[in-house]
């Protein structure tokens, strides 16, 4: 391999762009070539630099209302915090859900039937209300109640607020930074939603307490480039949700999950 | 038939609402790296989201980020016609190869530069090595989307990244005084 093309390959590897044959090709290339591996030794630092200071920028209030101000349609204003989630239309894909149960009905009928149908559609609702709070949350001035990086300010924040403490943990070194907390509503009760940013990318967390019972994450597809995590640990319940893809939400539930302390001794 | 209309209208807003909107941030990002003015960077988003909301028709491919952002850097192009024409073309690159003649400098010349550093680097990269960089580094788009966004090869898209990077990294290096070194672009 010529170090011309040893040199995309480098950048393709760092971007997770490259497929196995071609890792593997590099490998070999590196190993004999100090050049190209000093390369990817800098690239990487730079990416690296780049992750760690995030030099982007953000989107001035005055300059965001005024450009949706400008577009032939109105934006409702957020709903107050004490109402009702409003709830976005997502025909498409409660469509699914319910003819699945549709399916379900004939074939057993009867009680067992309605029983699926309830419990499918609660948990289609809330997965709705949590991606219609998140798009709310993205309206201006609407993402946080108290804005900090330190988790030492956003936990006391919601003393009094709550009749629970939710959990705050500080992501940086995954690259998740911590921006805030917020009051939500979810299911009909108050919950804390902790808001992280990666990138440009808003993760609300939503966590009340619920289920003793510790579930590994699921991600699920929102549409439109919306994920959905979910989780319970130590007898909260977690739910996160941003426009970041799969695999980063996964990265996030499973950071999140490795900063919580033990809720019980680790058996020996 | 007039409420039927206004019906449609309606749903298509609200669509436009959900699909479109919550990339306004990224849209927003993209145009202040091409303007490098906050200024001029709102104009390239406003102009860009009429003419998003005017062309919007449900985004049946689903990739409503991608294709808000193609409708930014054409915007910028349009607006500032003077950028587009000191474009290099792209027919020179595959004569020219991948790299820069200068070398990747070694990972220890990196200073730990903070956001600020770090934007003045980004900024003084040429605009079509400016543009494929903040596509990958901030935008988080494939290298296949960046192809469709900008129009370009696959491979000329990776050698921009190439080049850009290299560039970038020589932006941010330090020599013996502690000075950067200025020699490149």
């Amino acid at each position: 391999m010529l170090c011309n093309d040893a040199i995309l390959l480098v950048h393709a590897y760092l971007d997770n762009e490259l497929d196995a044959g071609g890792s593997v090709q590099l490998v070999r290339h590196l190993a004999g070539c100090p050049a190209c591996a000093s390369s990817l030794e800098c690239h990487a630092k730079v990416k690296e630099l780049l992750r760690r200071a995030t030099p982007q920028y953000r989107l001035p209030d005055a300059a965001r209302a005024r450009v949706l101000a400008a577009l032939p349609f109105s934006i409702p204003p957020p709903a107050p915090l004490q109402a009702f989630p409003r709830r976005l239309p997502m025909h498409r894909w409660r469509a699914l859900p319910a003819a699945l149960t549709a399916t379900v009905l004939l074939l057993v009928g009867g009680g067992l039937g309605v029983t699926l149908q309830r419990h499918t559609t609660a948990a289609q609702v809330l997965m709705t209300d949590v991606l219609s709070n998140h798009l709310r949350s993205l309206q201006p001035k609407h993402l946080t109640d108290v804005a900090t990086s330190s988790q030492h300010t956003v936990k006391p924040w919601f003393d009094g607020k709550l009749d629970f403490s939710p959990r705050v943990r500080d992501l940086d070194v995954d690259g998740f930074v911590l921006v805030g907390g917020r009051l939500d509503m979810l299911n009909g009760q108050r919950v804390a939603a902790i808001v992280y940013r990666r990138q440009l990318h808003a993760i609300n967390l939503f966590q009340w307490p619920g289920s003793a019972s510790d579930s590994a994450p699921t991600s699920v597809d929102a549409g439109d480039g919306y994920t959905i995590t979910h989780w319970t640990q130590g007898g909260m319940n977690y739910w996160a949700v941003s426009n970041l893809e799969r695999r980063q939400m996964d990265a996030f539930a499973a950071a999140f999950r490795k900063a919580a302390p033990l809720s019980a001794p680790v058996a020996r | 038939m007039r409420s039927l209309l206004s019906a449609a209208e309606s749903a298509r807003s609200l669509r436009f609402e959900q699909q479109v909107l919550p990339h306004l941030d990224a849209a927003h990002g993209l145009a202040r790296w091409l303007t490098r003015a906050e200024h001029d960077a709102e104009d390239v988003l406003q102009e860009a989201m009429l003419r998003a909301y005017r062309y919007y028709d449900g985004c049946s491919d689903g990739n409503a980020r991608a294709w808000l952002l193609t409708i930014v850097r054409n915007t910028f192009y349009t607006l500032h016609k003077q950028a587009a024409a000191s474009l290099q073309d792209e027919f020179d690159e595959t004569i020219h190869g991948a790299v820069d003649d200068a070398p990747t400098p070694e990972a220890q010349l990196l200073r730990d530069a903070d956001a600020g550093q770090l934007r003045q680097a980004i900024e003084k990269l040429p605009l079509e090595f400016r543009e494929v960089l903040v596509l990958r580094e901030f935008e988080e788009c494939s290298y296949k989307e960046i192809a469709e966004i900008t129009g370009l090869k696959l491979g000329t898209v990776m050698s921009r990244l190439a080049r850009a990077r290299d560039r970038l990294a020589r932006h941010l290096c330090t020599d013996a005084q502690g000075e950067h070194h200025h020699a490149l672009q």
